[in-house]
This record gives C-alpha cells, sequence and structure tokens, in this order.
C-alpha cells in the first residue's frame, strides 16, 4: 500500500491534476491568505465560516501560527452547523493549550451542546472538550464523561472511555479514584464497541488493578471476538496478564519448561488448580519459583516497568508475589481465554493474530503450540514492515522451540524484493530451524543467494552455511566443499576482489571455512593444505591473515602441515614488508607457535643488546631497525654460544654472521609475544634490567625486532585459561608456558610459567635442558604482580664446573 | 502499543486514503486537506484507532465525488461532514448499516489469487504457493445473511477471515456464514502450498567471457491454464558491473530505465513463436566474467482460471428477497514470482 505514494506521484502527469483539482479545496490550501479571513469568520452565513476556517487550517497544515485569530474561531464553537462545529474543533484542540484562556470561553457551549439530543455532536463536543488539556476544566471534563459513560449512544459511551486517559494525563490525583471508577463501568458495557475502547483507557489509566477485570473476565472473554479489532489487540494483552497474576504460569506450557521445572510434587497433584511452590525448601527448587516468579511479574507489570523498578519490594502485588503454577486442563479461567482467542488467529489484522498467538504460546501446552505457526506464517504475506516485526517474533518462537517452525522452512527462503534486515533475519531463522532432513534443501538455497547481486547479503549467506555446519556437523564436508569452490572462484582471488564488496565475501567464506575445521580438526588437514597453497593468489588481506592463522594453529595436525612450514614461513618472510596489517601481526603469531626458541635465554648468553634489538610497539608495525652499537655483534653471539659449550647449536647462529652487519627490512623477523597484563610485570622485570624499554599495549606488549637468523624464532604459548562457560567467575589460574625447541633438537629450553591471578600471586619456573651438558635448571619466581618477584634457581647437573657456570649466569642475567 | 498494531492502523489510514482520494500522493493530500484532517481526526483520538470501518466513515464523512465538486463549483460550497451518526455504530454488525434498499439485489464473488514462486538457479521450482483473496460486492436489501461454501476447502493452508466471518461454521464445516458489508469488501484471504505446476517458464541463458556477457532470456507457456495469459512482463536488474547492455526481443518491448532496470513486456506469446530476449552486455573494465546474477521477476495475468484449483460450491441466502442475482468469476496474476540465473 505504500509503493502507492511514490508509484502515482510519478505517474500523474501536471496536466490531468488540474482536472482532478477543480471542486476540491485545492484553491484553498494554494493561497489560503488570497482574502481577509477576519471578516468571513464574522460572517452570518456558514458558507463563509466554513470557507475562513478551512484557509485557516490551510495555514496550520503550512506551519504559519494563526493562533491570533483565537477568540474570533471561538466564537463559531455555538454554530449549528456540523462542518463548521468539526472545523472549529479541529482548530481549537490545536491551538487550546497556547491559549487557555481563551478556551475557557468555548466550555460552556460544549456543556450545552453536551446535552444536545445528537448523539454525534454530544460525543464531539466531549471528545473536544477533553482534549483541551487544561487542569481548570478537568473537574468539568470528569462530571462530563462520568455522564456520557451512561449515554444511551454507543458512539458517546466509547468516546467516554476514550476521554479518560486524556483526563488520566493531567495527573489528576484527587480524581484518580472516580476514573478508575468509570473505566469499570465501561469495562463492564454490554456493547463490545465501548468494552474494546474501556480496555484501552484501563491499560493507560490503572493497568493494575485486576479487580476491575477480575469481576467481569468470563464476559470479556465471551465477548472478545465481537470486540472491534484494536481492542482486541489491548483487550487481549489485559485478559494475559490477568491469567498470570491470578493463576501464574501454566504447567506443561513453553514458558513453563523454558523457566522452570515440574516439582516432584506436581506429579499427585495434577487436578489441584492452584499450587504453590512456596513451601518446597530445597534450592534447585527456590531458584525455579523465583525464575518463574520474575518471568510471570514481568508479564503482569510489563518488561520495562519491571526492570525499571525490580530494586524495590513490591507492595501492591503481595498477594501475586509468590510464583504460582497452574495446570491449563484443569483451571477454567485459561482455558476459556485460549478457547476464545482460537478464532482471533484467523482475524484480518495481523496484530490481533499475533496478540493471540502470544497468548497461546505463553498458556498452551507444549504440545499445543504448532496451531500459532500457520497463522503466524500466513502474516509474513503483508506490508514489509509488519513482516520484519513478524519475523522477529517468530525468530524467538524459533530459537525457543526450533521444532515449531523446522517444517515451514521454505516460508523463509528469500526473494529479491526482500528490505536487507528482512534477508538477514530470515538467514537466521533458516539456520535456526534447519534439521538434517531439510538442510539440503536449505543450503541449496545459500548457495543461489552467494551470487545474489547484493554483495553483503551474499557474505552474511556464507556465515550462515558457517553457522548451519556447527549445528549439523554431519553436513560440514558438504558445505566445506562448497566453501572451498568460492575460494577458487576466479573473481574473489584477483585483484578485483578487493573491491565491491567480494573481499567481505572471500573473508566470511574463510571464517565459515575456519569455524567449520575448528569443529573437527584432523579430519580437515587437506583443507587446510589447500587453502595454504592458495595463499599466492588470494590477495585481500584479511582473509590472508585468516589463512595465515589457520596454518599456524594447525602446525601440528597431520604429516605434511608440518613439512610445509618452514617453506611458507620463509615465503612470509620474504613478502612480510608488502603485506598488510593485519596480516603481518598474523604471519607473526604464526611464527611463534611455529618456531620455538627461548628469547631469554638468547637474550643473555647471546649478548642480543650488542646485536641491536630493539623492543617495538606493534601499534605502529614499521620495522626499525636498529644497527648493532658495538661491533662483532654475531661473533660474539656464537662465540658466547660456544663459550658456553653448546657447540652443536651454534651453527644454526652462525649462519646469520654474514648478514647481521647490515641488517635490512626484508631480512627481518618480528617478534611479539601475546602476552597480557598479568605477565607484563616478568617480562618488565627481564627486560627493563638489560635496558630495554616494554611498550605495553593491550593484547601484544612486545615486539622484538631480530636480525634474520635461520631458525631462531620464539614461541609463546599462552593458555588463557577462561577454561569454560559453566563458571561464572574468570578462571582463577590461568597458566602458560614458553616451550623452546631449537630445529636441531639440540638442546631443550623449557620456561614454564604459572601465574595465578585473582591471588595476584605468580609463580614462574624454567627448565633448561642441554644434550651435551644434560642438566635441569629450574627458575621459580614468585610474588604479586606489583611487588618484586622472589626468584629461585635449581640447577641438576652432572657436571659440576659447567653446572656451577650456568648457574653464575643465570644468577648475574636476572639480578 | 504493540509495534504490529501502529503499522496495521497506518496501513489502514493508507487504504481509507487511497480510497478516498482515488490515490495516494502529496498532491492529492495537499489538495483535499480538509477531508484527509476531518478523516484522521475520525479515525484516531489521542493516539488510540476510532473508527476504522471504512462504511461508517463513508457515512460521517463523504467522499469527494463528481457530484459533489461540481455542486461546489456551481454553488460555492457543499458540505462532506454527515449530520447524524451512522446507524451501524449501535448496532451489532459494525460493518453494515441496517437501513439499505435495493432494487436490484446482486451479489459478486471474486476469487483474485497471486502467485508466489521462486525457481533455482538450476531451474528447479523451489516453492510455489498462491496467495487468494474471496472479494465479495454485494448489494442485497436489509441484513442480508450469507452463506458461502467450496467444493475443495481441504486445499487450503491457511485463512483469515473479515471480522463478518462466523467462526463456528468454518470450524466444524469449512463454511463461511456472514452478514456482509454493503459494497465492496475482502471476505477472506487464503494460502495454498506446495503447488508443483506454473504457467509459464522464464529460462534465462547468460555466459560472460573476456569483458562482454550475452544474454538469452525465453518464455514459453509450460502448463496451458486453458484461459489466455497476458499482461506478461519481465523485470530484472542489470547487475551493476554491467557497463552498457544491447537487447533486442522478437517480441513486445524492451525498456532499461535509468536504475539499470531492465522491463520486457510481452503481453501476449504469439502462436508461431516463443518470445525471446537476447543482447550483449558489456562488463567493467578489468572484470572478465559476470559474477553476480540477476534475478529474473515474472509478471503475468490470467482471467477466468483460480490457479490453486479452489472452487466455490454455493452462495445462499437465508431468508430469501425476491431474485438475487449472483456472479462469481476468478483470475490469477503472478505475485512474488521469481527466476533466478
Amino acid at each position: 500500500m505504500f509503493p502507492h505514494f511514490g508509484a502515482t506521484a510519478d505517474t500523474l502527469s501536471k496536466a490531468s491534476t488540474i482536472m482532478f483539482r477543480i471542486g476540491t479545496d485545492a484553491h484553498l490550501y494554494d493561497d489560503p491568505e488570497d482574502v481577509n479571513i477576519a471578516p468571513l469568520l464574522d460572517s452570518k452565513f456558514d458558507s463563509e465560516k466554513c470557507e475562513a476556517l478551512k484557509r485557516l487550517l490551510a495555514l496550520i497544515a503550512q506551519g504559519f501560527d494563526v493562533s491570533n485569530f483565537f477568540p474570533q474561531v471561538v466564537k463559531n464553537v455555538a454554530s449549528q452547523s456540523l462542518e463548521v462545529k468539526k472545523l472549529v474543533y479541529l482548530y481549537l484542540l490545536h491551538y487550546a493549550e497556547k491559549r487557555p484562556n481563551e478556551a475557557l470561553l468555548s466550555i460552556n457551549s460544549f456543556q450545552k451542546d453536551l446535552g444536545d439530543t445528537n448523539p454525534l455532536v454530544r460525543a464531539w463536543a466531549l471528545r473536544t472538550m477533553a482534549g483541551i488539556r487544561l487542569h481548570v476544566i478537568a473537574p468539568l471534563v470528569l462530571v462530563a464523561v462520568g455522564k456520557c459513560a451512561r449515554d444511551p449512544s454507543v458512539y458517546v459511551r466509547k468516546c467516554a472511555a476514550n476521554a479518560l486517559p486524556k483526563l488520566h494525563d493531567l495527573q489528576l490525583e484527587e480524581h484518580s479514584s472516580t476514573i478508575e471508577e468509570i473505566v469499570g463501568i465501561l469495562l463492564s458495557d454490554h456493547s463490545p464497541g465501548v468494552v474494546g475502547a474501556a480496555a484501552a483507557a484501563f491499560n493507560s489509566v490503572c493497568p493494575n488493578n485486576y479487580s476491575l477485570v477480575g469481576r467481569s473476565y468470563k464476559r470479556l472473554c465471551e465477548v472478545l471476538p465481537d470486540v472491534e479489532e484494536w481492542g482486541q489487540i489491548v483487550l487481549i494483552g489485559i485478559l494475559l496478564r490477568y491469567a498470570i497474576a491470578r493463576h501464574g504460569l501454566v504447567k506443561k506450557s513453553i514458558m513453563f519448561s523454558l523457566h522452570g521445572k515440574e516439582s516432584p510434587q506436581s506429579e499427585k497433584d495434577g487436578l489441584d488448580v492452584e499450587f504453590s511452590l512456596e513451601k518446597d525448601s530445597s534450592m534447585d527448587l527456590k531458584f525455579n519459583s523465583e525464575m518463574a516468579s520474575m518471568v510471570s511479574r514481568c508479564y503482569i507489570e510489563g518488561p520495562d516497568e519491571y526492570l525499571s523498578r525490580s530494586s524495590y519490594t513490591n507492595r501492591i502485588f503481595s498477594e501475586f508475589h509468590n510464583a504460582k503454577f497452574t495446570s491449563g486442563k484443569s483451571n477454567d479461567d485459561v482455558k476459556i481465554l485460549l478457547q476464545c482467542t482460537l478464532p482471533l488467529l484467523w482475524s484480518n489484522n495481523s496484530a490481533v493474530v499475533l496478540a493471540a498467538a502470544g497468548v497461546h504460546w505463553i498458556m498452551v501446552p507444549c504440545e499445543d503450540v504448532k496451531r500459532i505457526v500457520k497463522p503466524l506464517l500466513f502474516l509474513l504475506r503483508s506490508s514489509s514492515t509488519s513482516k520484519y516485526v513478524v519475523l522477529c517474533n517468530i525468530q524467538v518462537f524459533a530459537k525457543a522451540m526450533p521444532s515449531l517452525f523446522a517444517p515451514h522452512f521454505e516460508d523463509f527462503f528469500i526473494i529479491s524484493s526482500d528490505s536487507y534486515q528482512i534477508k538477514a533475519l530470515k538467514l537466521e531463522i533458516l539456520c535456526t530451524i534447519a534439521t538434517e532432513s531439510s538442510i539440503s534443501s536449505i543450503f541449496k538455497e545459500f548457495q543461489d543467494y552467494i551470487q545474489d547481486p547484493d554483495r553483503s547479503f551474499a557474505a552474511d549467506a556464507v556465515a550462515a552455511i558457517g553457522l548451519c555446519a556447527q549445528k549439523l556437523p554431519k553436513m560440514a564436508i558438504t558445505f566445506l566443499e562448497g566453501l572451498l569452490a568460492l575460494t577458487r572462484q576466479e573473481l574473489l582471488t584477483t585483484e578485483f576482489g578487493s573491491i565491491e564488496g567480494e573481499a567481505g565475501v572471500l573473508v566470511q567464506v574463510l571464517t565459515s571455512i575456519k569455524s567449520i575445521i575448528k569443529q573437527d580438526p584432523p579430519n580437515h588437514e587437506k583443507v587446510v593444505i589447500q587453502l595454504v597453497r592458495s595463499l599466492d593468489s588470494i590477495k585481500v588481506p584479511a582473509a590472508r591473515a585468516i589463512i595465515i592463522w589457520m596454518m599456524g594453529e594447525y602446525n601440528n595436525l597431520g604429516e605434511i602441515i608440518p613439512r610445509m612450514v618452514t617453506t611458507v614461513l620463509q615465503y612470509l618472510a620474504w613478502s612480510f614488508s608488502s603485506e598488510a596489517l593485519e596480516t603481518k601481526l598474523q604471519i607473526l603469531n604464526t611464527t611463534f607457535k611455529v618456531c620455538q626458541i627461548a628469547v631469554l635465554v638468547l637474550l643473555k648468553w647471546g649478548k642480543i643488546n650488542c646485536c641491536g634489538i630493539k623492543l617495538l610497539n606493534v601499534q605502529s608495525p614499521s620495522i626499525e631497525i636498529s644497527k648493532s652499537s658495538s661491533s662483532s655483534s654475531s661473533s660474539s653471539l656464537s662465540s658466547s654460544y660456544s663459550s658456553s659449550k653448546l657447540t652443536s647449536s651454534s651453527s644454526s647462529f652462525s649462519s646469520s654472521s654474514s648478514r647481521s652487519e647490515e641488517v635490512r627490512v626484508d631480512d627481518a623477523f618480528l617478534f611479539c609475544c601475546d602476552v597480557d597484563a598479568t605477565f607484563f610485570p616478568l617480562l618488565n622485570l627481564v627486560f627493563r634490567k638489560k635496558g630495554f624499554s616494554v611498550a605495553y599495549s593491550e593484547n601484544i606488549v612486545a615486539t622484538f625486532c631480530f636480525p634474520f637468523i635461520s631458525l631462531i624464532c620464539l614461541k609463546v604459548v599462552y593458555y588463557l585459561g577462561v577454561s569454560k562457560a559453566q563458571s561464572k567467575e574468570i578462571t582463577i589460574c590461568s597458566r602458560f608456558k614458553f616451550k623452546t625447541v631449537s630445529r636441531q633438537l639440540t638442546f631443550i629450553d623449557t620456561f614454564n610459567v604459572q601465574c595465578i591471578y585473582l591471588s595476584a600471586a605468580m609463580l614462574y619456573y624454567s627448565e633448561i635442558l642441554s644434550n651435551a651438558f644434560p642438566c635441569l635448571i629450574t627458575i621459580t619466581a614468585e610474588g604479586k604482580c606489583i611487588e618484586p618477584l622472589n626468584v629461585s634457581i635449581k640447577v641438576n647437573c652432572e657436571e659440576t664446573v659447567f653446572g656451577l657456570n650456568l648457574l653464575n649466569r643465570i644468577v648475574n642475567f636476572l639480578s | 502499543m504493540p509495534p504490529l498494531m501502529a503499522i496495521e492502523f497506518l496501513c489502514r489510514v493508507a487504504d481509507v486514503l487511497s480510497d478516498y482520494l482515488e490515490g495516494l500522493n502529496e498532491d492529492l493530500i495537499k489538495d483535499n486537506f480538509v477531508i484527509v484532517y476531518e478523516l484522521l481526526d475520525e479515525m484516531i483520538d489521542n493516539g488510540f484507532p476510532l473508527t476504522t470501518e471504512p462504511n461508517i466513515l463513508r457515512e460521517m464523512i463523504s467522499p469527494p465525488n463528481i457530484v459533489s465538486k461540481m455542486l461546489s463549483v456551481v454553488t460555492g460550497n457543499s458540505s462532506n461532514v454527515s449530520d447524524t451518526l451512522p446507524g451501524a455504530t449501535a448496532s451489532c454488525v459494525p460493518w453494515r448499516t441496517t437501513d439499505i434498499k435495493y432494487a436490484n439485489n446482486e451479489v459478486y464473488v471474486d476469487l483474485v489469487e497471486e502467485m508466489d514462486a521462486i525457481i533455482n538457479r538450476d531451474g528447479v521450482l523451489v516453492k510455489c504457493e498462491i496467495y487468494g483473496e474471496v472479494q465479495v460486492n454485494s448489494h442485497i436489501t436489509g441484513v442480508p445473511d450469507l452463506t458461502l461454501s467450496f467444493t475443495n476447502p481441504s486445499i487450503l493452508d491457511d485463512v483469515r477471515f473479515h471480522p463478518c466471518v462466523r467462526f463456528r461454521p468454518w470450524e466444524s464445516h469449512q463454511i463461511l456464514s456472514f452478514v456482509p458489508p454493503d459494497g465492496q469488501f475482502k471476505l477472506m484471504s487464503y494460502r495454498v502450498k506446495m503447488l508443483k505446476s506454473i504457467p509459464i517458464y522464464v529460462k534465462p541463458q547468460l555466459t560472460s567471457d573476456a569483458g562482454t556477457c550475452r544474454i538469452n532470456l525465453m518464455v514459453g507457456i509450460k502448463n496451458d491454464p486453458g484461459k489466455m495469459i497476458d499482461s506478461i512482463t519481465v523485470q530484472f536488474h542489470l547487475p551493476p558491473s554491467i557497463l552498457s547492455a544491447d537487447l533486442t526481443s522478437n517480441h513486445g518491448v524492451v525498456n532499461i530505465l535509468s536504475n539499470k532496470m531492465c522491463i520486457w513486456s510481452i503481453d501476449r506469446i504469439p502462436k508461431d513463436r516463443t518470445p525471446s530476449l537476447s543482447g550483449t552486455m558489456v562488463l567493467e573494465t578489468g572484470l572478465e566474467r559476470l559474477h553476480v546474477f540477476p534475478i529474473f521477476q515474472l509478471g503475468f495475468r490470467i482471467q477466468g482460471v483460480a490457479l490453486s484449483g479452489l472452487q466455490i460450491d454455493k452462495l445462499e441466502l437465508k431468508v430469501v428477497v425476491n431474485r438475487l442475482y449472483k456472479g462469481f468469476r476468478a483470475s490469477t496474476r503472478a505475485g512474488l514470482y521469481e527466476v533466478r540465473s
């Protein structure tokens, strides 16, 4: 219906509009002030008054302030012509608040009109009078409303009900009981039309005065199908809240099974009308009952209100305080509400259908909930705005009970005219309700969506495939193949792919692949290999970063990957300087995971400071090279190794000797440690001693820049122990470990760092094993983060001289 | 207020306004601003819907018509506000005025169906359903009580009713029993799912190589519904990566709008040949092949057939008036009918 706006505006040509405009009020709108309005208002002919008022209305519509005509207009309230009256009322309502004193002048004629024989005149007078919203006349209006609430005309009584919220808005504390009384009278009116309006008044005047509803609950239920549609929506909500307040949640309903469990007692009192969990003392039940009471109170009072004042205790509703449960089969109130809302599922008004569906969702036993499915799905064939609202609701229902919508997956297939938001919602719902029987059709659809011209939607479809794979692991292989085929697509991988949202799709493809592999890495070894091989053709930085991350994460997987690692790292090292920031970081990350050596030991033994190691902040990824200040850096490095008689390992270091004099960007390996604040004091302790400054950023503490030495790498495996989501606290103990193994396995250096936070104690210990001189060195550092560490060192070695020497060095290093 | 209530109400306002003004756009609203003001005042009061039933509104505020327009031109004034309250506001059938008299009693029932279908990139029919409405136009004296029944109500997947339909007879016997509003109204809407046949096929072929893309589109009758299919159109958005397109057809007219929307109006399929559209499209520089493919939206209209197969059995009037003329019609048009390529 809304598309009419655009379409017809375009097609109506100027010429035809002129024809259409003859006889309309167009001339009044185009030039409202082409005659003098004031004399017209005082004219004795109704038609001239009418014209003047229309001109005023046109001026209001165009945004002019014409309140200066107020006194003259008010005089015309007494006019006998209904059209003049109507126009005067429109004007009055617009300016009454601005000109309160003059507005009072009109009250007399309103009161006269209230006694008119024509119900239309009475109703209009009441509506306008209540609409003026002045405190001064509120008592008069209240009397009028009271009188009209007993009027013989249905229309007048309906207007009386509509006037109540207006009075309530004025916050007349002293009259609130009278207003509520009138609400009660109107709620028990015998005409359905009045009941609907009264329900709306009830909702805004006294939403929690359940005694008013309780008086005529049965009758209200019965009259529900005859109430006009807007009243139905409000009345359904009121009846639902009343039923929950009175009887609590229904046993076996989905709400109940989600938020509470049946107590052992429920079996024996199956026929009991009400039962309370109050008497149960066990912790579990108490928790359930609290949950249930919270949920039901949310419904009784409306979630916003309830959550906003959840802190102070509930005085008014103490009678409903305890969570109660009731059985849907035996409770008459619940039964009649369900019965009377059932036909409303066929209503023409989508809001009514949704409200009725809500009642059934909350009240009906789990096995009967499916009756709301088809009506809800039918609502999807309405305007796109309401479609969005309905989909949001379906999403909530589907999450709680996917089986409900699972057979109807076709209804969520996407059509090109859907807006992006609707498409995204539909995708989410499809993921939620996918089952093994429907997934193949859904997957086929997803594959179509990937070729959609809307690329961000295509990316979402890819993400949805990843989600489905996590949900249905059996299909993972099929999904992976489909996704891999996408990565091979020429367009995604070429240079062109970096623009126009193609990059987004590719990154999403890889993210989905990553999440699928994560579920079962050993089975997907080949996928990783394939992706790593395609590194050369994939140019999108974020996509490269993901592949490199996978490379590092699964470097021990299977047999082929460990053999590829060295080559790939070399390739990455050479391309390092041309990579984007995020890719660079992942290269570093991977390097750490793959290559391992103890940086601490190296720092000490290799006299690294001479080599020109500098700590960098990772935030600026440009590599700073500081040339070695002292001469013969690498020679001293290797010599120090030979002096410590770990000769067999020195070969790996000596290869760098030729390069280290002239260090270039390309030759550099960047090392960074993924450590957090708890490790920071330790690093600081070590490095500050050496005159380095340690930069700290949120995740990454420091970056070391090394000369490119064939296989000197560092591994920092950091296990952040946010172990399981079951426990709500952050874990007390987190552990991280330096495991340092050089390629040739000539010596094994292991640093185990255990760190306990929350208790703020830190434990650090390290083992250094040597092949040449078997020895075990244990360094333990203990202390609180902010305080100096207590360091103790133990060396177990067969050769005493070497052992003592080593111990000496370590002590020197640490102190 | 529940969000759907607001949306539904706005839709209702739009419906009523476009009914009154015979369209809805800025100019029409400006030209009839007094009526719009009066209508809004009657439809909503203090943020809550007051009177939304079109029949009652019509009695309270008469729509602008030729007579009133002429009258206002000749006499210079006219009132469109009624002096009396419509009787229907008080009756138990608020959608109907009580004292209606016709010389000729007649009732027309139209089945108006829209076919939604999705054909995926492999040419497989993924989803096909009918969304239909039973539209009734009744001019009957007094307060008639009508019953309408279908020969095959079981095919209906789900239904929605005008408030005038009584629930009980439908629940037990699938019979529509109602007191109709006067004039045109939508009695019920229904959905028929899981249909297997579509009347028209669309076969798109797109091949792209070396920066150009060839398109070939064929449209033909797949399952003859037995009646003439007309107003056939095929619409599609050219993918954004296409710079220019040169499209020709052997039947009908091809138009490319400025927003890259391409509309091919075929109207009726000729007997002697299959309509086809073909041409070449130039891709953006640097792009070898097309990677996103357009989705074709098909439009058509078939008079005289309800494709869902729903059939009206009989329409009866409880209290027989002398000479009731009954008329039945059916038509089907394409709704959201998509062919992916």
